[in-house]
């Protein structure tokens, strides 16, 4: 049983999200601007933090840089801002995820688990077997050929796997279509083929939670795939 | 710096200065030149001279010596044996053709000096006679004159021409008409013998002569006993310090002045007494000059005057300076109350400056006029020292005139009014606007009226031989032709540039409009004006464009905040147990609805952003096959459910192309959205990768599965679809997203319609050496470019 801080001055927006919340057994508090949310994460244990940008009294965004001063929570920013530009400075303040609305509520509980699991379970889960290799909640234990994502079993193809095991085991790198073809397959590339690329969604529609907007499999468009350095 | 005044009563002193000043350098002048004589200056400098060495002397004992001469010509007409004959007969025509009188009847026609003196005093009388001559033929004269007296054979004229004595009527008309000319004459000369008599006497002039002419023998000095030849009273004569002596025979003439030699002769040969005959002259001058003639009043003149001479050349100088002073004081402070240079005018600068000049032109005039009537009138009477006074006043006068008159043109080309208040401007600037306003036609006719003008004057000079003058014009005439049109074509030349800069996009240039006259001058506005006026309405509209981003920006992001709700409360439900299919069914289309209206949000922000180019793009070498691939990978699916076949054609290798990752894979995306959305299911899609000289391009071919009854064009404009299509999915903005997108990266976009075939062809730069030097191929852990 986590506690889970919704701030929002919608309170219709608040009680949903309350409601797919309590489903999944969090115990939600409710904030209706900055300076609650503030008041409350003071009085209670709060495990996470879910927060809307524009408020009164007190935004999103001050409240943020507020709460970082003292805690290191998951914050979970919501707006219907949806520049990159208000999406970086929401980040750059302290949040760990930023949403922007309308948003699908279910991928907003998979966000939440997700960012609770990182926070109370990582740290311990780091295992000093070579075979593993982790990039943020993504892990690929190579001897037992299995792959979690925040600590959930994800079954994938062989051929997946291997796509998947050598963008982990070389993060950061960029790889063409071409290359990952000639290094699954062994064998030449020839024509275009939309095979890898086939696997590649096919992989992050596995391990994201949003697959249009991927948090370890990367597109870089024109250029081929990667996994940032987690 | 402090302000300097300057006040009523400093420029008041310095006018009084300058205009004393001015008086004091005419009187100066005027005496230094009276005085002023070349003898005074030997060896190179000034000396005092003693006044019978000086040239004024010298020049007033000439004009006393002719004087002298004259009288003895009239001593000789009116005198026999030395005394003055009435009786003496003045033969008419010898009279009037020599001016002396003989004593001799030459002619016939004779009168007694008594008898001419007594007829002038009555006067000439005019009658109508007739006259008959010697053969009895009668002439009718009606105005001859009177015959008051006989001639000396003691006849009348008509008598002697009656007789004979007179041959012809014309000589007869010359006798009257001489006679009447002595009548008039002979009398004035009589007075002027008598008075000249007075005035050579022994007590009234300083001169000594003795002249001996005609045998007759005039002087003014007793004959003593003990010298009783001419040469010795001559000698006598000649002991003074100045002195002349004549001789005819044999030729002599020796003198204490050597210099009035050619004068003196000139003068005795004017003189019929002199030319006909022998003579000697012996003349001197008492240099104690007891009488009180010229010489002496001229004497005493330049005494008076001459101890002037050192002063006035103080005078001069230091009223010169004065004058140079005030003067220039006076031009740099005119028009100024301060220091600051601010230009007050007065009500005579008010004035046209034509009208100004000839009132001062008027006054002066007037002036010289008037002092001319009061000199005239008053030099009998007055001295020398009235005459200085009166320059001095005079001068004053029209100092004060000229200075106000010259302060004013200085005022007034301090203010700039010298011409702009003037007549000619007055009267030729509305001429000049006319000219610079009206239709050009009109211009260039006046242009062609003045320039045929010129031709014909050139014209008349030359066939009226005046070829140098002509020549001189012409080439005037081509210098200035020239002149202006190489001026006006440098000056139409900067125009001109100025005019292609403004069009290839520079709104923001200026011609400079300086030194730019009529026609250019003229165009060179309209362009700047028009520059200004393009730059002003760009900038309007890049300002509205970016105002209805925003706009639209922040109504959506009002409208989402709803949404959420919308969507997240749909969703509640749909988990709620509903076994009603119709309520399931209206579950669904709240659904179906909800998620349409977040993608039309989404379009419509991402669209007026493009669309007002408020977006980054980052432009790197992207492999435009691989992006292919990748894209059909995310698609691929998509197109299977629906059953469309996917035919691609890449050509073999990578193509490197220019643009941002990001930004084209949302152009790709939109357009195999496209097909997935509106592409009739069971057809072939076809895709088509080719590369041309710099360019490569991506056709996608599809059937719709609509009739695509619009225009190409209309399907890229914001929200238009295929016309039934609206109902469904899509926003309507995903074409025009594309289309602004490629735009803004360089690249080409079209889209071709034929029946139901729906092509959209995007083709991007290939990627140049010269790109690839400046940004390299894209690096792996560049994180921009990743989703």
């Amino acid at each position: 049983m986590y506690n889970i801080l919704v701030c929002d001055d919608d309170k219709d927006i608040v009680e949903a999200i309350e409601i797919y919340l309590q489903q999944e057994d969090y115990k939600v508090f409710k904030a209706y601007d900055g300076e609650e949310a503030l008041k409350i994460l003071e009085s209670e244990d709060i495990s996470l933090l879910i927060i809307d940008v524009m408020m009164p009294k007190l935004d999103g965004i001050r409240a943020t840089k507020k709460i970082r001063e003292t805690s290191s929570i998951p914050i979970i920013i919501l707006s219907a801002k949806t520049e990159d530009s208000d999406k970086i400075l929401g980040l750059n303040v302290g949040a760990d995820d930023y949403m922007p609305k309308p948003f699908n509520p279910l991928e907003l509980v998979a966000r939440v688990k997700s960012h609770l699991r990182r926070y109370t379970k990582l740290g311990n889960a780091a295992e000093d077997n070579k075979q593993v290799f982790t990039v943020g909640g993504l892990s690929i234990n190579d001897e037992l050929k299995e792959v979690t994502v925040d600590g959930n079993n994800i079954k994938l193809t062989p051929i997946e796997y291997n796509i998947l095991l050598l963008l982990v085991k070389n993060q950061g790198k960029v790889f063409s279509i071409n290359q990952i073809y000639e290094s699954i397959w062994n064998e030449d590339a020839i024509g275009a083929d939309n095979t890898v690329a086939v696997h590649i969604r096919h992989i992050r529609e596995k391990i994201e939670i949003n697959p249009k907007e991927p948090k370890y499999l990367k597109v870089v468009w024109g250029v081929g795939y990667k996994i940032d350095k987690g | 710096m402090p302000v300097k005044k300057y006040g009523v009563i400093k420029k008041a002193i310095a006018l009084i200065i300058q205009m004393v000043c001015t008086a004091v350098l005419a009187v100066s002048i005027f005496i230094l030149f009276s005085t002023f004589d070349k003898s005074m200056f030997k060896d190179g400098r000034l000396t005092e001279v003693d006044y019978f060495a000086t040239e004024n002397f010298q020049n007033d004992l000439t004009n006393e010596l002719k004087g002298l001469f004259n009288y003895i010509q009239l001593r000789n007409s009116f005198e026999t044996g030395g005394n003055y004959n009435l009786d003496k007969i003045v033969d008419i025509r010898d009279y009037m053709e020599s001016g002396i009188i003989t004593g001799i009847d030459d002619s016939g026609v004779s009168y007694t000096v008594r008898d001419l003196i007594e007829w002038g005093k009555m006067g000439i009388k005019r009658e109508a006679v007739s006259i008959r001559d010697r053969s009895g033929r009668v002439t009718e004269l009606d105005n001859a004159i009177k015959e008051e007296f006989y001639t000396v054979s003691g006849e009348s004229l008509v008598t002697l021409y009656r007789r004979g004595t007179i041959d012809s009527l014309e000589s007869f008309m010359q006798f009257q008409e001489d006679l009447e000319k002595t009548i008039k004459d002979l009398p004035e000369e009589v007075l002027n013998y008598k008075q000249q008599t007075t005035k050579y006497k022994n007590e009234n002039t300083n001169l000594r002569y003795l002249v001996v002419c005609n045998s007759s023998l005039y002087t003014n000095v007793k004959l003593t006993d003990g010298k009783t030849t001419l040469e010795d009273i001559g000698k006598d004569i000649m002991s003074g310090s100045v002195f002349m002596h004549i001789e005819s025979k044999p030729l002599l003439f020796e003198s204490s002045h050597m210099d009035i030699q050619a004068e003196m002769y000139r003068s005795i040969d004017a003189l019929k007494s002199f030319n006909n005959s022998d003579y000697s002259i012996y003349v001197s001058v008492d240099t104690s000059l007891p009488a009180a003639d010229s010489l002496k009043s001229a004497h005493a003149t330049y005494e008076k005057l001459h101890s002037w001479f050192w002063t006035c050349l103080v005078t001069g100088i230091a009223s010169l300076i004065g004058f140079i002073i005030t003067i220039t004081y006076l031009t740099l402070i005119t028009g100024y109350r301060d220091s600051n240079k601010k230009v007050y005018l007065n009500a005579f600068d008010g004035l046209y400056t034509e009208v100004a000049i000839a009132i001062l032109v008027l006054a002066i005039v007037l002036i010289r006029y008037e002092v001319d009537r009061v000199y005239s009138a008053s030099v009998a009477k007055t001295g020398t020292f009235y005459n200085v006074m009166l320059l001095g006043a005079v001068s004053f006068v029209l100092d004060a005139l000229v200075l106000s008159g010259y302060l004013s043109i200085i005022r007034r080309n301090r203010a700039g009014t010298l011409y702009t208040n003037s007549l000619l401007y007055a009267t030729t600037t509305p001429v000049k606007t006319a000219i610079g306003t009206k239709a050009i036609t009109l211009r260039t006719g006046v242009l062609y009226i003045l320039t045929m003008a010129a031709f014909t004057g050139l014209a008349y000079l030359a066939f009226g031989k005046q070829l140098q003058i002509a020549g001189i014009v012409f080439v005037f005439f081509i210098i200035i032709v020239g002149t202006f049109l190489i001026r006006e074509s440098f000056l139409r030349k900067r125009v001109i540039d100025g005019a292609a800069k403004i069009a290839d996009g520079d709104l923001d240039f200026k011609i400079d409009t300086n030194g730019l006259k009529s026609d250019n001058l003229l165009i060179a506005e309209i362009i700047n004006t028009a520059g200004e006026g393009i730059s002003k309405s760009l900038e309007d509209q890049i300002k509205s464009e970016k105002l209805k981003a925003d706009l639209i920006t922040n109504v959506s992001h009002d409208i989402k905040t709803p949404l959420t709700s919308i969507i997240n409360y749909v969703d509640l439900i749909k988990r709620e147990d509903i076994k009603d299919p119709k309520i399931q069914s209206y579950i669904a289309v709240l659904e179906e609805k909800s998620q349409r209206l977040k993608h039309l949000t989404e379009d419509l922000v991402e669209a007026s952003k493009i669309s007002s180019g408020n977006i980054e793009i980052v432009l790197t070498d992207i492999d435009f096959k691989e992006l292919v691939s990748q894209t059909e990978g995310e698609f691929i699916d998509k197109f299977e459910g629906k059953n469309l076949e996917l035919c691609t054609n890449v050509p073999e290798g990578s193509v490197h192309i220019i643009a941002d990752g990001m930004r084209i894979w949302r152009v790709i995306e939109n357009l195999y959205n496209n097909v997935a959305k509106y592409a009739l299911a069971n057809t072939r899609v076809y895709v088509d990768l080719s590369v041309s000289e710099d360019m490569a391009e991506l056709s996608i071919k599809n059937i719709s599965s609509q009739a695509l009854n619009i225009s190409a064009e209309e399907l890229t404009e914001r929200f238009i679809q295929g016309d039934i299509s609206r109902s469904t999915e899509g926003s309507g903005l995903g074409l025009s997203i594309a289309r602004n997108l490629t735009t803004l990266q360089g690249g080409e976009f079209n889209i071709y319609l034929d029946g139901d075939l729906f092509k959209v062809t995007v083709a991007f730069p290939l990627v140049t050496e010269e790109f690839k030097q400046e940004n390299g191929r894209i690096t792996e852990d560049n994180n921009d470019q990743t989703v």
